[in-house]
């Protein structure tokens, strides 16, 4: 071990501890104070302690304080707050896995889509299904363990549900908008499906309010399924989803949603804070 | 003396089901225990003074302000900590990540200061040691713990606990019961249990709930002088008492009217809750 040769002096403990001693002086100063218990007491006194705690705070906030997610980090890239990008991570379907889940699949149906016109009914199928039960599953709170606490917070329920509808919307909807485009000259194919995907969406949304919103979102995705299966059965036609009565029916059904919620949003508010 | 919590004649209803059924409760400042078998409607009337499930009917009053109002509801829950009977966390959250989580809910919005907040609470229940652990890697008491830490967020004014202790070990417990107390001053806290031993230990008032309405309300020694001269053991099981069991020593307790020349024995809080709920019944739902 080696012999210390020389020790802080009085004038020198003052202005370290106050922190005016410059960085090259404090470096040495704290390799000195590593080794000698007899300087390190000596210094005591002197240190701030208002300071010394704001350092320690500092420390606990770097060590304990979490790494942001991924998902919270790409949020906050976007512009979005610490504070709303925190609360959708917890999304149960913005997690890592129900996304890769939901892209597997898109990714699939388009192979298929590309391969033949069983493929693009299969994809037109499934596009605006799993969009909507992925916001059924952000909204209804039955994968959320947390919902009942979170229910007795001053949060306003409709934002945090309009908020996780908004990412996870933006979560399956583009990408699924995205792989359509992989098909060669369909722009049915690309955007065909998009109002019925939002007319089930808002269908979902309206409903949740009153009833459960996952067996819902499964009721409509069965329903929707249906009528593709029985419109490739009769007519082998793979832009059902696309034709004008569907489209026309998923403007209607978009419209009445927009009207309802508009004239009684405050009921829909109170509501949704019951549901959930 | 003015009550934090006053409700009269609340009933909620599932179906045909009176989970409350005419209510009448007041708790003020200090622990007040809510003691009831399962079924008895303890769960719905903490939901109801945590506003998260309005009752159909009565009136309720929580710090002086009316849950059915919008921005009573809002202040209220702004003063407000509540421990579901189920609250749980995603298992793939840190503990400091979850009890973040609900600070964000709790309008704890400059993360620097709710980040402190955070590490506070989870100090005052012990687990700053595990904070970077995840949920799923936490003992069951440990997250019995966490879900108790939300809760203190922010020092609200009003604590709803329901079921604080089930499923501890007696280590456990008594540790929770600390903290409790501790909760418990300056400030009103409401507790459901249907542990006896809790409410001997941490309640200033007991209300003793069953079929949706309050049987008694009292301090602990009151119930118990409910029981008073009504306790006593003897050789053989009789059959007339409330509820009888078989001691250690081979004698039977007996709680009920004692016949004549009985052995009569002190009461206990369990021995007052029996004669006030019966005995145990065989199906204890857990509807309410």
């Amino acid at each position: 071990m080696t012999a210390q040769t020389w020790h802080l002096d009085l004038q020198l403990a003052e202005r370290y501890a106050s922190g005016q001693a410059g960085e090259v002086l404090s470096a040495s100063i704290e390799q000195h104070l590593i080794g000698c218990p007899s300087c390190r007491s000596h210094l005591s006194p002197y240190v701030d302690q208002r300071r010394t705690q704001a350092v320690f705070a500092e420390v606990l906030e770097r060590v304990q304080a979490p790494r942001p997610r991924a998902i919270e980090r790409l949020l906050r890239k976007c512009g979005m707050s610490d504070t709303t990008a925190r609360l959708l991570s917890l999304t149960p379907s913005l997690r890592g896995s129900w996304i890769i889940g939901i892209l597997f699949v898109l990714v699939l149906a388009q192979l298929g889509a590309n391969s033949s016109d069983a493929g693009i009914a299969l994809y037109m199928a499934l596009a605006p299904v799993l969009p909507m039960i992925s916001v059924a599953a952000a909204f209804g709170g039955e994968m959320d363990p947390s919902r009942e606490m979170v229910g007795a917070t001053p949060y306003p329920m409709l934002r945090l549900l309009m908020v996780r509808t908004a990412a996870v919307v933006a979560a399956t909807l583009v990408p699924a908008t995205a792989l359509a485009f992989l098909t060669p000259g369909s722009t049915l194919l690309a955007f065909g499906w998009l109002l019925p995907s939002l007319a089930l969406l808002g269908t979902v949304l309206t409903l949740g309010a009153r009833v459960p919103a996952l067996p819902t979102a499964g009721v409509l995705a069965a329903a929707w399924l249906g009528l593709v299966a029985t419109g490739w059965m009769r007519h082998h036609d793979p832009f059902l989803a696309a034709s004008f009565t569907v489209q026309v029916t998923s403007t209607c059904v978009l419209m009445t949603i927009c009207v309802l919620f508009l004239v009684r949003h405050q009921h829909f508010a109170e509501e949704i804070r019951r549901a959930t | 003396m003015s009550h934090s919590i006053q409700g009269a004649g609340l009933v909620t209803r599932y179906g045909r089901l009176r989970a409350l059924d005419g209510l009448d409760l007041t708790a003020g400042i200090g622990v007040t225990g809510l003691l009831g078998p399962n079924g008895a409607g303890k769960t719905t009337l903490l939901r109801a003074l945590a506003t998260v499930a309005a009752p159909d009917e009565g009136r309720l009053r929580i710090l002086g302000r009316d849950p059915g109002v919008a921005d009573d509801r809002l202040a209220i829950r702004r003063m407000l900590g509540y421990l579901p009977q189920d609250a749980g966390f995603p298992r793939g959250f840190s503990a400091f990540e979850a009890i973040d989580y609900v600070a964000v809910l709790k309008e704890h919005a400059e993360t620097r200061a709710r980040h402190e907040e955070v590490r506070r609470v989870l100090r005052l229940v012990g687990l700053h040691d595990v904070a970077t652990k995840k949920v799923r890697a936490l003992s069951g008491g440990m997250r019995r713990r966490l879900a108790l830490c939300q809760t203190l967020l922010g020092r609200p004014e009003l604590l709803i606990l329901d079921e604080p202790t089930v499923g501890l070990d007696p280590e456990q417990r008594i540790r929770f019961r600390e903290i409790i107390s501790e909760a418990g001053i300056g400030r009103t806290v409401v507790l459901s249990t249907h542990q006896t031993e809790d409410v001997a230990a941490v309640c200033s008032q007991v209300v003793v709930i069953d079929h949706g309405r309050a049987l008694f309300a009292g301090t602990v020694p009151e119930l118990v002088g409910q029981a008073h001269a009504r306790v006593w053991v003897d050789d053989r099981r009789d059959d007339r008492a409330v509820a009888a069991y078989r001691l250690g020593d081979g004698t039977y307790h007996h709680v009920g009217d004692p016949p004549a020349g009985a052995q009569l024995t002190p009461a206990t809080i369990e021995d007052a809750y029996l004669l006030l709920v019966g005995p145990p019944r065989e199906t204890d739902g857990e509807a309410a």
